[in-house]
Parts: C-alpha cells; sequence; structure tokens
C-alpha cells in the first residue's frame, strides 16, 4: 500500500512537469499575434442637433429668474423634504 | 445623525439631530410632546383645542395663552407685510369649500357641498383686538381663525430649538415645513429634498440651505372633490374661493419658521405677476416656485441653494 502511494506520488509529479513543460514549448512556437500596422478606425464625430432654447421668460417682473434645473429622480429621497402638506 | 419619526398635525413628522445619544432620546420625547400639546392648542379640528375655543367666542373677551396670542400676533404683522394674502380669517370660506374637518376624514365621507347662502359680509381681520398687556382677544362677530397657513412653521421653529437644547445641530421638519439649527458634522449645509408637487414620490432636485427655514405651499396637497370641481385648501382672501395661481408649489428658505410657511403662501396666491409686489423687496426671503411644467422659477439669491448644475 505505501508502495502505491510513493508510486502515485511519483506519477502525479511526473506528468504535471512534462504537461507543463510541453505547454510551454507548444505556446513558445506558436506564432504572434499581429501587430497593428495602423490606427483604429477614427469614430465619425456626429453633428448633435442644438440644445433647445431656454423657456422663454414670460412674467412681467424681470427680477425673477427661471431656474433650468435638470430634473434629478435618481438619487435616494433624503428624509428632509418640503413640498408642502 | 438620528431621526425620530411620528404623525402629528395631520403630517409626518421628522425630528433629526447629531448630539449624544442619551441625550438625543430625551430631546426627541421632550419635543414629541410639545408638538403634541401644540396641535391640541392650534388644532381648529379638535373640539377641544383652545383656537375652538377663540372661534367660539365671538364678540367677547377671551383670555388666551401666551402662545395663542404670540402666534395671533405675528399672524397681525404678517397679514399687513403680505398686504392681506396671508390672511387667517379666511375660515368661512375655507368651510365653505368644503374643508370643515381634517383632510383625513374628507378623503374618507367626502366633502360637503357648497353652503352658498351663508356667504355674508365678514369682518376684516385687522379688526381682531389684541390686548397684549392681559393677552386678551377679542374677536369679531363672523369672524373665523385658521391658523393653518402660520402654526405648523411657528410650532416646527419652537419645537427646533427645544430640541437643540440636547443637540449639537437638529431639523424639525413638520410635513415639508423645517427648521434647522446648526450644521451637520462634516458639512457646511443642510440637504433638503424639493419634492416635485406633480409628483411626490420624486424629488425636482436637492437644495443646500444653511440654519434657518424652509416652507413649501403646494395646490397639489390637501384636495378633494366638491360637487364635482377640485378644490384644495389654499383660499385667496381676495375672492373667498381656492386661489387660482400659475405656479404649482413655492418654497421659501427664511430665518424664522412662521415667515417661511407665510410667504409660501401668498407668494403662490400671488403667482407669478404679483409676486414682486408681495416681497416688497424683502432681501430675507429666498424664493423657488415650480410651474405645471416642472420648470422651476425663483428670485434671484435662490441660485445659492442649488448644486453647481446651476
Amino acid at each position: 500500500m505505501n508502495n502505491f502511494k510513493i508510486g502515485l506520488r511519483v506519477w502525479i509529479a511526473i506528468s504535471s512537469m512534462v504537461g507543463f513543460l510541453g505547454g510551454w514549448a507548444l505556446l513558445a512556437h506558436s506564432p504572434k499575434p499581429a501587430q497593428p500596422t495602423q490606427p483604429a478606425a477614427v469614430v465619425q464625430q456626429v453633428d448633435l442637433p442644438p440644445l433647445p432654447p431656454m423657456p422663454s421668460f414670460n412674467m412681467q417682473n424681470t427680477n425673477f429668474q427661471p431656474l433650468p434645473v435638470v430634473p434629478q429622480t435618481n438619487f435616494s429621497l433624503p428624509r428632509l423634504r418640503t413640498g408642502g402638506s | 445623525m438620528e431621526y425620530f419619526e411620528f404623525r402629528a398635525m395631520n403630517t409626518e413628522i421628522v425630528l433629526a439631530a447629531e448630539g449624544e445619544p442619551d441625550k438625543l432620546a430625551s430631546g426627541f420625547e421632550t419635543t414629541r410632546i410639545f408638538i403634541d400639546r401644540s396641535e391640541q392648542r392650534f388644532s381648529r379640528f379638535l373640539t377641544t383645542s383652545e383656537l375652538t375655543r377663540l372661534n367660539c367666542s365671538q364678540g367677547e373677551w377671551f383670555e388666551a395663552s401666551p402662545e395663542l396670542f404670540e402666534v395671533l400676533k405675528l399672524a397681525q404683522h404678517y397679514y399687513h407685510e403680505t398686504q392681506g394674502l396671508f390672511d387667517p380669517s379666511i375660515l368661512p370660506d375655507l368651510k365653505r369649500a368644503g374643508y370643515d374637518r381634517s383632510i383625513d376624514e374628507i378623503r374618507v365621507h367626502g366633502a360637503n357641498s357648497n353652503r352658498k347662502s351663508e356667504i355674508n359680509e365678514k369682518p376684516e381681520f385687522e379688526d381682531l383686538w389684541l390686548e397684549e398687556q392681559t393677552h386678551k382677544i377679542w374677536l369679531p362677530v363672523g369672524m373665523g381663525i385658521d391658523l393653518g397657513g402660520i402654526a405648523k412653521g411657528w410650532i416646527a421653529e419652537q419645537a427646533a430649538i427645544m430640541l437643540a437644547r440636547d443637540a449639537n445641530a437638529c431639523a424639525v421638519n413638520a410635513g415639508g415645513d423645517l427648521c434647522l439649527i446648526g450644521i451637520p458634522e462634516g458639512q457646511s449645509y443642510w440637504e433638503i429634498g424639493l419634492e416635485d408637487p406633480r409628483n411626490p414620490e420624486k424629488n425636482l432636485t436637492l437644495l443646500k440651505v444653511g440654519p434657518g427655514a424652509v416652507a413649501t405651499s403646494s395646490v397639489t396637497k390637501r384636495t378633494w372633490q366638491q360637487e364635482g370641481k377640485r378644490q384644495h385648501h389654499l383660499i385667496d382672501p381676495r375672492s373667498g374661493e381656492p386661489a387660482v395661481t400659475d405656479w404649482v408649489s413655492v418654497t421659501v428658505v427664511a430665518p424664522q419658521g412662521a415667515t417661511a410657511e407665510v410667504f409660501a403662501k401668498a407668494l403662490l396666491i400671488a403667482g407669478s405677476e404679483k409676486s414682486e409686489h408681495v416681497l416688497a423687496g424683502n432681501s430675507e426671503i429666498t424664493f423657488i416656485a415650480v410651474d405645471p411644467q416642472g420648470r422651476l422659477w425663483g428670485s434671484p439669491n435662490s441660485k445659492e441653494l442649488f448644486y453647481e448644475n446651476l
């Protein structure tokens, strides 16, 4: 039984070594990947449509200003909010 | 930041504070008791409240508590400052519009029909007499007082002052009327969500607010149907009817709670055309209005409340 264990260990060690060296030799002799000789194709720049105009300031009172806030709805709701009751 | 939430004044109350846990627990409880007692004093829906007893005392002298006297004195001050757009004596009009019970009851049982026959010539709010020395109040016959447009802001401020005795920084949020004392540790301002009046589940944006008060009035909250017509609780004293305005909500930042609440209501009733007239160069007030499309409008100093995307 003891001899069987020793033989099994030797066999595993030798087969691992052979497998490792064989793989190394195979990769070392495989063809290298082709190096790019030209830069990647340039992405075409797209002309974006112009932004919509600011909301018209239709108040008679010119001291008040429109506040072009982009709606932000993806943040978590804080516990301190104001919205009337 | 520690939070303590409960329901009072037919709305959600949020207390937020930083400090030693034991002191905060005591401070939260003391503040909750104060708010509950204030509701018992100022609610017009409770038959035993001091305000109800005042409303039943028409034509006689009424001996008021220091708290009720102070709020009515403030109300008279703001009545003049807003050129009558804030008027607590609109109670008969409010009842005629169907708001004669708490909003929770109206939502369950519906509103009463419009009783036009009850429209009478009512006295002006400035006819209310306040006797400073004795804290006595004389309510003219035919006058009814609703403190819904000022008491919540005043209560939030008094509650915050009370909570601040046990906290390093604190905030009281009474259904969107906030009073802020100090600044949270490591921050340079309080972060307050500005609710979308068209969709209360969402915020339109976040505001950076320093110590002081914030209040919002909206025509989309406290609404009901009366004879097939949609009504809301913001009565325009000029018409005696729910206000017709081109804004959906107005948020005001001001040094005091009562100031913020009163001006939020007055500016919303005034709408875009009359707002500057209402502000009358009052530089302590910053406001942001939301129109039906969700666009924001504001006083020039309101830009300081926003993050860098403005």
